[in-house]
């Protein structure tokens, strides 16, 4: 246990900066609490030395009523100091952690981010270190406050008898062997515990998501049996759990009531052997006993608390292990040109080839289209201009300079990337399109709204631009949504505008609308964007046509019709499916 | 609250009872204790005792202690064991409960976080029941049975201390107050931070385009700096009166030790008692701060609790008494009226769609035509007017037969976390092997199937890159396909596909819809042309009704809709 805590010290102290002073007050606040506290009871034996041998003057009544009001007093104000100062620490020690957290994961390549590990790395900033602050607010003063007392308790009883001391002390010796035993049994299972809790947290998420397929297949939660399993195995770990370490509990908790019978004990020898103790010194030695109980309990409960504190400790670690984007020592602030080369560029996720010897050459401004079936690797072409992922062969440059040439502020700066899932804050529209940018006039913004075909029904929204949109504002349509992060994209005004399937839920007439605008207002840009519709794919000026990771064909529109097999089984496809009526009437069947 | 917790679970709470009896000796045999060392230092000082007497008395204590042991260790085992059994009975009926609550609660609420709340809420209960509640339920028994102690070595001194609790308590109910205040106006602060942090996480690609990473972002460093304030100054107060309140009861030892010696210096006689009541006073308010201690926790226990009965609350859908089977598959609605929560979205709707007939519903967003297919499987049961199957209100059918009477397609596709056969399988479990794989060759998944290097037993794997949604979509409709039903339900996709998937994603929905009745909301008009009845909605009305024909010479919304697509 002593060396866990002081592991969980190293790692605060690695964290705490600025707080360190505020936590070694803390402590040291605690620890004097703690011998203060002691005082009153050696005024409580002092009175009752004085009742018993019926000594008693009118000025000792005033003074042992003062000297223990006030040492009371004194104690709580220390106290009080002590779990202010871990409190102050312990929070500003959260929103370091968490500001630090939030920064690293900035550096991080964008391709951490699935869908996944957002929820997880959300899990960590929020409720991981959310379980800091028990430790540090609670736990470090209480530990000073439980360390100081036995001693002070011990040293008084000393100078009073020299044998008495064992009265407690072998109650003493108890706790902390049972005390230590729990926490090597309690170390062999916190990890199957955790696991399966997990496990439980997963099934029931996953059993909460699929509950309309539930209904509607009607599966009975008996037989969702993941669910059950790990619910069955809680309760199967636990009871192990209990079972094992409960005679120990019993035994910390418990060897603390044994002093009353030793004393009892010890009375009995020294009659037998004549020695002369004083009385009141037997109920001296009975109140220290008491009053040792609640901080030793301290001890195991902060015991428990060190586990969730470590395991929080260990994921907020894992997080910071994972490297940024590495930087190459002198990297490059400008380029002569935005011109986009992809040469002989390769790529795999796991063992899996998504991308295979791709060029691509994009020398002037104009609109650039990337189509093909999910998965042939389109999307991955685009995020990889942004480093997103590390290519293993191959090169990416712009302007004739390698992207790992160039600084990563300098390239997101010139890129304006749009994503497949529109991304929107909450926050007003206005604030949605700039995002941040303070120096923006209201024209620049309707303007770039009017590109997209977003000013209009901005302007029906209750509020228009400063109508608050996100969770908590106004829905949007998935269309709406999209309209609104391809406005901030166009405000942008970077040279190079990547579109991952930006119109995908803008029905048809509105997409033409914005391509038209598109293709007026940012004719300066190279625009590439990923689509699926093969009618929003005509309008570039060229298109590069990918199956199964490699870039099979490439050209206008025109050309490809005639010359590309695959684009012309693609644009037959979208044809007839763009005719498809359901019913009696319906002109195809399997292909 | 015990009687709270047992609504909420089937196990019962008295089960509790026996480690809450086991403690209750346990408690008595610690008053006894001290009884008898108070009796052993009066006999000492009156009298003198030889030393065996003292020995044997010890030994009692001893052999006391040695069955609080016993006792102690009982309990726990059962409350513990009792407790994990109480709360995974929750848990199972929570989720029971959930599956029959009408389907709508589900519908526009965020999944993550409804499970969320279900399994924070859920341990929390777990932890406090089993860890918390027998400590308190000791404490509580213990300061019982030490002021009646205190009131039978002296009666002056007891009454006395009566009055500083009295005086104290005050400080303790300020305590709670705070909790519960400053505890929620936290719990906003902290709601509000944690959705931004999630935010910032999921738009991070954003974010760092923007120059919002970390130092750079404001509202990020405004949040936590507010959230790092506001939590010290909940903490400090709420530490501040329960401290008040511990200090309060503290202070009363000096007032009683001021007592006690005025009153030993007037009459010497009561001296021993005297003395033993601070001692007992002293045990007595360390057993009260536990108390105080738990109760603060238990609040949140408290909390947990009413959000869990929160959701038992939901209305579920009543099994019907004497439960029908329609045997014709025709749908009506007669005057049917239905809104959320006070705003009503559809008004006086009736129509039929004829059995194995198409019938489609078309309008703007907001019409009401997603409302009307949520109604038809029951989703809702809070609506006016009658819907009805083959002549059988939908009320008076079993909810598992009226589930078996639908399938849906809808754009969000959920699959399980299991192998594709399972997937397709779950249509009809007692479908033999060559059904599943014919159900995969109809809706065209057959062939992607087979080339995927584990065939039909590849996992799908939530949010996994597995499969594309194309695909994902086909076996949602083999599953449909397997499965059978009179009635389907199709939501036509928003989102563009790539041609290739949307073409055998329209294949496949045909093979589906041979000879069943079909409602389905359009977004495209082509897709619905030869529908035998277009059903036309405008802010949750009926504005028209018909075939493609009819409508184009009749009806001019949809005229001005058939322009726009």
């Amino acid at each position: 246990m002593l060396r866990e805590n002081i592991e969980a010290i190293k790692w605060l102290i690695s964290v705490s900066k600025g707080n360190r002073l505020f936590l070694l007050a803390s402590i040291f606040l605690a620890i004097l609490g703690g011998i203060v506290s002691v005082i009153p009871l050696i005024v409580i034996y002092e009175a009752t030395d004085a009742i018993l041998n019926g000594t008693i003057q009118g000025e000792f009544i005033v003074t042992a009523a003062v000297t223990t009001a006030s040492f009371i007093v004194l104690k709580y104000l220390l106290l009080f100091s002590a779990t202010m100062c871990s409190h102050r620490a312990a929070f500003d020690i959260q929103c370091n952690v968490r500001k630090d957290l939030l920064e690293h994961v900035g550096g991080l390549p964008l391709g951490f981010f699935s869908q996944k590990s957002s929820g997880l790395l959300r899990k960590i900033t929020s409720e991981d270190v959310e379980n800091l602050e028990i430790y540090i607010a609670h736990h470090l003063p209480d530990t000073a406050l439980s360390m100081a007392v036995p001693i002070t308790i011990f040293a008084i009883l000393f100078s009073h008898n020299a044998l008495l001391p064992i009265v407690l002390f072998i109650p003493f010796l108890i706790m902390v062997v049972a005390l230590s035993k729990i926490s090597k049994i309690r170390k062999e299972h916190v990890q199957e515990y955790f696991d399966n809790t997990e496990n439980m947290n997963s099934a029931t998420i996953e059993y909460i998501k699929a509950i309309p397929i539930i209904k509607i297949f009607n599966v009975t939660v008996e037989s969702f049996s993941k669910f059950n399993t790990a619910i069955k195995k809680q309760i199967e770990i636990t009871s192990e759990w209990i079972k094992l370490s409960s005679p120990f509990y019993v035994l910390f908790k418990s060897s603390l009531d044994f002093v009353l019978p030793l004393l009892m004990f010890a009375m009995a020898l020294f009659i037998r052997g004549g020695v002369n103790v004083n009385m009141s010194t037997y109920i001296l030695c009975f109140i220290l006993g008491a009053a040792m109980i609640k901080p030793i309990n301290q001890i195991y409960t902060s015991s428990n608390l060190l586990c969730s504190l470590m395991e929080g400790a260990r994921r907020v670690e894992q997080v910071m292990d994972n490297k940024p984007i590495a930087e190459s020592a002198h990297t490059r602030e400008s380029v002569e040109s935005f011109a986009i080369k992809y040469e002989n560029v390769s790529f795999s996720y796991g063992d899996k080839t998504v991308l295979d010897d791709i060029n691509i050459a994009l020398d002037k401004p104009g609109l650039y289209a990337l189509v093909g079936e999910s998965g042939s690797g389109k999307t991955t072409t685009a995020q990889l201009l942004l480093r997103f992922w590390e290519i293993e062969e191959g090169e990416i440059s712009i302007g004739g300079v390698d992207i790992r040439e160039l600084s990563l502020d300098f390239l997101l700066k010139h890129i304006s990337f749009v994503f497949q899932d529109p991304f929107i804050i909450d926050g007003t529209i206005r604030e949605n399109i700039c995002m941040g940018q303070n120096d923006v006039s209201d024209e620049a913004i309707v303007s770039a709204a009017k590109t997209v075909a977003a000013h209009d029904f901005i302007e029906q929204l209750p509020q228009g631009y400063d109508t608050i949109i996100g969770a908590e504002g106004s829905r949007l349509s998935g269309g709406e949504k999209q309209r609104v992060c391809l406005a901030r994209a166009i405000l942008k005004k970077a040279p190079i505008l990547v579109l991952d399937e930006p119109t995908s839920q803008v029905d048809a007439t509105i997409e033409r609308n914005i391509f038209d605008a598109i293709k007026r207002d940012c004719s300066d840009k190279i625009v590439i964007f990923i689509t699926h519709r093969m009618t929003a794919a005509v309008n570039a000026d060229k298109i590069f046509v990918f199956d199964s990771g490699k870039l099979v064909d490439s050209g206008p529109h025109g050309t490809l019709l005639s010359a590309s097999e695959k684009y012309g089984r693609m644009w037959e496809l979208a044809n007839r499916a763009n005719n498809w009526s359901l019913g009696k009437g319906s002109k195809f069947h399997a292909a | 609250m015990l009687h709270r917790l047992n609504k909420i679970t089937d196990r019962g709470v008295y089960g509790l009872g026996i480690g809450v009896c086991y403690i209750f000796l346990e408690a008595a045999l610690y008053a006894i204790s001290i009884l008898v060392f108070y009796y052993l230092v009066r006999g000492l000082l009156t009298q003198g005792m030889n030393w065996t007497l003292v020995a044997s008395l010890a030994a009692l204590v001893v052999f006391f202690s040695v069955l609080r042991m016993g006792l102690t260790s009982a309990s726990y085992k059962s409350v513990m064991i009792e407790a994990y059994k109480i709360t995974s009975n929750i848990r199972v009926r929570l989720a029971n409960h959930l599956k029959k609550i009408t389907f709508g609660f589900f519908l526009g609420r965020n999944m993550g976080n409804l499970s969320n709340a279900i399994l924070q809420d859920t341990n929390l209960l777990d932890f406090l029941l089993s860890h918390i509640f027998i400590r308190l339920v000791r404490d509580i028994f213990a300061v019982i049975l030490l002021l009646a102690i205190m009131a039978y070595l002296d009666l002056h001194l007891f009454s006395i201390s009566i009055i500083i609790i009295m005086i104290a308590t005050p400080f303790f109910i300020y305590a709670r107050k705070t909790t519960i205040k400053l505890g929620s106006q936290r719990f906003v602060t902290v709601d509000k931070t944690d959705t931004y942090i999630l935010e910032y996480i999921q738009g991070i690609s954003v974010m760092k385009s923007f120059g919002l990473v970390g130092e750079q972002n404001k509202k990020l460093l405004y949040l936590l700096k507010k959230l790092a304030k506001q939590s010290l100054i909940a903490e400090g107060s709420i530490l501040g009166w329960g401290m008040l309140f511990t200090l309060t009861i503290e202070l009363g030892l000096a007032v009683l030790l001021y007592f006690s010696l005025s009153q030993q210096a007037a009459s010497p006689q009561t001296s021993l008692n005297s003395v033993f009541f601070m001692l007992t006073y002293i045990l007595m308010y360390l057993a009260m701060f536990d108390i105080m201690q738990y109760s603060l926790l238990g609040q949140h226990m408290l909390n947990a609790m009413s959000r869990v009965e929160e959701m038992f609350r939901q209305p579920v859908l009543d099994a019907p008494e004497k439960p029908q089977t329609p045997n014709r598959y025709d749908i009506t609605f007669s005057k049917v009226s239905f809104g959320y929560n006070s705003k009503e979205v559809l008004h006086n709707v009736s129509f039929k769609a004829e059995e194995k007939s198409l019938t489609a519903l078309v309008g703007h967003s907001g019409a009401g035509k997603s409302t009307i297919t949520n109604l038809i499987p029951l989703f809702w049961n809070t609506y006016s007017g009658q819907i009805k199957i083959g002549g059988v209100d939908i009320k008076e059918i079993d909810n598992k037969d009226l589930m078996n009477l639908f399938s849906f397609v809808f754009q969000d596709v959920y699959l399980f976390n299991d192998t594709i056969y399972n997937n397709i399988l779950s249509g009809r479990k007692e479908a033999t092997r060559e059904e599943v794989i014919d159900a995969a060759r109809k809706a065209y998944c057959h062939d992607f199937i087979e080339a995927l290097p584990e065939g039909y037993d590849t996992i799908v794997s939530e949010g996994g890159t597995t499969l594309s949604g194309g695909q994902r979509q086909r076996i949602s409709i083999a599953r449909a396909i397997l499965k059978n039903a009179p009635v389907v339900i199709l939501d036509e996709a928003t989102t563009a596909l790539d041609p290739i998937n949307e073409a055998y994603i329209q294949d496949a929905i045909n093979e589906l819809i041979k000879d069943k009745t079909v409602i389905i909301i359009a977004h495209r008009l082509y897709t619905v042309m030869n529908a035998e009845n277009i059903i036309v909605l405008e802010q949750g009305e009926i504005v028209d009704h018909g075939t493609h024909d009819h409508l184009v010479s009749d009806c001019a919304i949809y005229r001005e809709m058939l322009a726009l697509n």
